[in-house]
Formats: structure tokens, C-alpha cells, sequence
């Protein structure tokens, strides 16, 4: 069974839940040999199951292995990464090292305007453009009688969205150097 | 469908490599002849890429609160008590 197939019968946050109780501890177990601590653990296992979410939904992934094996190969591997960052970057600040992961200053500006001012629009379109998915689970999810009504309402946030981008990317490139 | 739907939907389907292929060569045709077309098209990728980062804080931020409820609640005792003995705390 696919994610998205999981995601019609039980919460995605059921999922994640599942996800830690099954696999957690044997990373946790993992990273604690490495040398490493938990807030570590838990910071790299986050990432983990994102990148793991995104390889299911993006192709519809369906594992031959459990979710556990796949998620706790996944998340090792992450550590390695994390790990080997950490070894090069030694003695420079945290800060350095996290603003590798930052998204540039204007997308985070202007996902923080569109947060606030679209907030209705960009759930609908990650709903189905992130989280994959179909029409039907889109019209269920917000409440639109048919598909028709929910890709008719999709575009039209779509349009706003580019049309504000658009719109507030210029402006803000003005102050940038 | 209004026109600038039906113009979002075809600049969607040329993006993204869907529909039907000879409305994609027409949709290709059009922005190579018109300038405002593919401004069209630039800020219409440009969106696709901020929901993808808006789903995908959306997501971290759940994952965060599910950790927070393993973690913190009482429900989830067991869960704790064996990330603790691993980390002996």
C-alpha cells in the first residue's frame, strides 16, 4: 500500500507516529554508537522522514521492504552526511553550518507573505502538488462538491499565487544588493 | 473555465511534461512567440517551487508536533523509556 493510499485511511500524523515507534529507537541506538546525542538523533531522523515522504509520494513509491527498513537506511544515511559536515565544519559556529540549509531571503520572505495572506490558496496547492493528492481527495479534503469545482478553485489559487509572487519578488529584489 | 484558467492549465501541462503532447507543442509554440507567455511561464515555475517549500515546512512542522506528543506525552511511557536507557537519562 502506497502512502497516499495510507494517508485516505489513517492521519499522515498517524503515520509519522508509526514511523517513530517503529524506527526511532533503532537509529536512536545507532546514532548513540556513532558518538552521537539525541537531539542529533531527533534532527536527523526529521529529516529523514521527509526525504523518505517525498521519494513516496513523489513516484509513488511502493517499497519491497518495510517502511522501517527503508526509513532507518535512509536516516543512517543522512547521519553519515550530518556526521561528516560536522567532522569538516569543526570549530565553526552552528550558524554557519545551518545557513547552508536556509532558503534564500526572498523565498523565505515570500513564503512567510504567503502564509499569511494566502494561507487558504497554499493548502490546497501543496495538498496537491506536495502531498499528491487526486481530485477527488482534494474536492473531500476542502469541501468542494465535485473535482470540477475543486480544479476550477485550484487554478484560481494558482493564478493568485503567481500573480502575487510576481508581484511581491519584484518588489523585494529592489532590497536586495 | 475562464481563459486564464484554461492559459494556467495548458502552461501547467507543458511545465510538467502532461496532456496530450500536440497541446503541448501549440502551449510551445505560443511561448516561444510571446514574451509576456513566458514571463507567464517563469513566474508559474516560480510558484511550483514555493508550494513545494510551503508543503514541505508544512510537513516538518507536523513531524515536529508528532516528536513533541512521543516524547512529552504520558501515552507514550514505553516509547520513552527505551530512547532514555539508550541514551542513559
Amino acid at each position: 500500500m502506497t502512502v497516499i493510499d495510507q494517508v485516505s485511511v489513517h492521519s499522515r500524523s498517524e503515520i509519522i507516529a508509526a514511523w517513530y515507534i517503529d524506527t526511532f529507537p533503532l537509529f536512536a541506538a545507532f546514532v548513540q554508537r556513532k558518538g552521537g546525542d539525541l537531539e542529533e538523533a531527533k534532527e536527523v531522523f526529521q529529516e529523514a522522514i521527509v526525504i523518505y515522504y517525498e521519494k513516496l509520494t513523489a513516484t509513488n513509491f511502493c517499497p519491497e521492504k518495510t517502511d522501517k527498513a527503508y526509513l532507518l537506511g535512509t536516516a543512517k544515511n543522512r547521519w553519515f552526511k550530518y556526521s561528516a559536515k560536522r567532522n569538516l565544519f569543526e570549530g565553526l559556529s552552528q550558524i554557519d553550518i545551518a545557513e547552508e540549509k536556509e532558503q534564500g531571503p526572498i523565498t523565505q520572505k515570500l513564503l512567510h507573505y504567503l502564509k499569511l495572506t494566502g494561507e487558504k490558496c497554499m493548502d490546497m496547492l501543496q495538498a496537491f502538488y506536495y502531498e499528491k493528492l487526486d481530485m477527488a481527495q482534494l474536492a473531500k479534503r476542502f469541501g468542494y462538491k465535485s473535482e470540477r469545482s475543486a480544479t476550477v478553485q485550484k487554478y484560481k489559487c494558482l493564478e493568485k499565487v503567481r500573480d502575487e509572487v510576481k508581484r511581491k519578488s519584484l518588489s523585494y529584489e529592489d532590497f536586495i544588493d | 473555465m475562464r481563459t486564464s484558467l484554461i492559459e494556467i492549465e495548458q502552461i501547467e501541462n507543458w511545465l510538467l511534461e502532461q496532456g496530450d503532447i500536440q497541446d503541448r507543442l501549440v502551449t510551445e509554440a505560443k511561448i516561444l512567440l510571446s514574451s509576456e507567455l513566458k514571463e507567464k511561464v517563469y513566474w508559474q515555475s516560480k510558484s511550483y517551487r514555493l508550494v513545494q517549500c510551503y508543503g514541505r515546512d508544512k510537513l516538518l512542522q507536523e513531524i515536529k508536533a508528532v516528536e513533541k506528543q512521543l516524547f512529552h506525552s504520558n501515552k507514550h511511557h514505553s516509547f520513552q523509556q527505551r530512547i532514555r536507557s539508550i541514551f542513559k537519562f
